[in-house]
């Protein structure tokens, strides 16, 4: 058979050789992808397995991190609340030296009435009445009691303007220096109105049971805060500002309500109660000084106050 | 041995003049007379009319008879509120005033009476560099206050004030 042209038949061989090639190429590449499918499902399959022990981690890590904060919040004030409170302990401590000190200073006052005998016996005649001509009072006849009576009152009203007239004098008090710290915060509950908050190293009594008690050193000590606070509302154009006082962990707090930028009402405020306790000639004589210090409000309320929002936190991380 | 001699600490001056210690420290600023916290005895009268605190709860106040024992003392502060014409912005009265002198508990009590009237419109309160002001809001406030004042009967947030003190 000698060569001729091609068969049909040879046409639909050759077309099918291809086909089942080409058929068979793209099998085999379907037959690898099918097993790199495979692989890769079961890699996902793995991941999704560990994906919700990741998961948990992660919020036990959040959770650590929140707790060390609050631990933080926490710690600190309690720590600052105990370290004024030690600090008011000792100002008590101080106005028992103060008051010797006054009573010292009381018989110094007496001593140099030597020089002024009429002054010095009324004097003595005001400080005899009730020890020893009151008792005997009751035997006379109501118009003589009248009468010593009056005349007592009067000796009285002399030599309380004799004291008046005098500059007040405040004894200095031996001892070392006693170094206290106020604390001032600013709390903002709507916008340009700060409530300026001071801790003050002073029992809350000093304040709660004013009328019960002797006001010595504490007193003034809150006394020098307080006028620092209204002088700064004065300085702020608000004079009619109130400072508000109450009792928190049985410290002293004072608080005015202002309205104005944060950020400068705090320092203001420190400045003048920081001036007012420089100022103050009965704390130099005890040898009280009073360092202001304006801190973070986190820091003076307490903890549970700003309690860190779960979802918060899950959202911000979201 | 000299203290009743001497100058009056804050809290005697505070108990002479009817206010909190800190309060005479606020009055000594305003008059530039904070140097010392001493307070002579003859500044005193000039400090509580500077302040303008007045003493109404005197023994011979005529109280109003009422059942319930709170109520009967607000109706009687009001009253005096009243009869005094604090009625206007122009004519308000330390705020308390009204209970200066009462016990603790009754001062809390007229100190929320006062609150409840203000939020009901019957009372205006102004905030001053001499301390909280009150009056009545108006004359025809000042009516309706008379009428509850003589009746007893006030809007259910002011009789809240003694009903939870009961």
């Amino acid at each position: 058979m000698g060569a001729g042209p091609r068969r049909i038949d040879n046409a639909y061989l050759e077309v099918d050789r291809w086909v089942r090639a080409a058929v068979g190429n793209a099998l085999q590449e379907f037959e690898q992808l099918t097993r790199e499918e495979d692989e890769v499902r079961a890699q996902i399959a793995e991941l999704e397995r560990k994906l919700p022990e990741l998961q948990r981690a992660q919020k036990a890590a959040k959770a650590e991190a929140r707790r060390a904060e609050q631990d933080r919040a926490r710690s600190l004030y309690e720590s600052l609340f105990d370290v004024l409170g030690e600090q008011s302990r000792a100002i008590e401590l101080r106005a028992i030296a103060v008051r010797e000190a006054e009573v010292a200073g009381d018989s110094e006052l007496l001593a140099e009435l030597v020089d002024d005998p009429a002054r010095a016996a009324a004097l003595q005649e005001y400080l005899d009445y009730k020890k020893r001509v009151l008792p005997g009072l009751n035997a006379f006849p109501d118009s003589y009691r009248g009468a010593v009576h009056e005349h007592h009152l009067a000796v009285k009203a002399e030599l309380v303007a004799y004291f008046e007239d005098r500059e007040p004098w405040y004894p200095p008090v031996r001892g070392k220096d006693l170094d206290v710290d106020v604390l001032v915060a600013v709390d903002v509950p709507e916008e340009d109105l700060a409530v300026v908050m001071a801790v003050l190293p002073i029992s809350a009594e000093v304040q709660l049971k004013w009328s019960d008690r002797h006001d010595g050193l504490a007193t003034a000590f809150a006394a020098r805060c307080v006028e620092g606070m209204y002088r700064a509302a004065i300085g702020l154009g608000q004079p009619e500002a109130q400072v508000v006082m109450g009792g928190h962990r049985g410290l002293l707090v004072a608080e005015i309500q202002l309205v104005g930028d944060p950020g400068e009402l705090g320092p203001a405020v420190a400045g003048g109660m920081q001036a007012a306790i420089g100022r103050g000639l009965e704390l130099q004589a005890a040898r009280v000084h009073g360092q202001v210090k304006v801190v973070s409000v986190d820091d003076v309320l307490p903890p549970e106050v700003f309690p860190i929002d779960d979802d918060e936190e899950d959202g911000d991380a979201g | 041995m000299l203290d009743k001699l001497k100058p009056l600490t804050l809290g005697e001056a505070a108990r002479q003049i009817g206010i909190d210690p800190f309060e005479v420290v606020r009055l000594l600023v305003q008059r530039g007379e904070a140097k010392h916290l001493r307070i002579p005895r003859s500044k005193i009268s000039e400090l509580r009319e500077f302040a303008g605190v007045e003493v109404w709860w005197t023994p011979d106040v005529a109280v109003v008879e009422d059942d319930n024992h709170l109520r009967g003392r607000a109706r009687t502060a009001l009253g005096m509120l009243l009869d005094r014409e604090h009625i206007g912005k122009d004519a308000v009265t330390r705020v308390d005033n009204l209970w200066r002198g009462l016990p603790l508990r009754e001062q809390g009590v007229l100190d929320r009476v006062v609150e409840a009237l203000a939020a009901e419109g019957m009372l205006y309160l102004t905030r001053t560099e001499r301390g909280l002001q009150v009056a009545v809001k108006n004359k025809n406030t000042a009516r309706s206050l008379r009428k509850a004042v003589k009746t007893g009967a006030f809007a259910a947030s002011v009789a809240e004030c003694w009903e939870q003190q009961a």
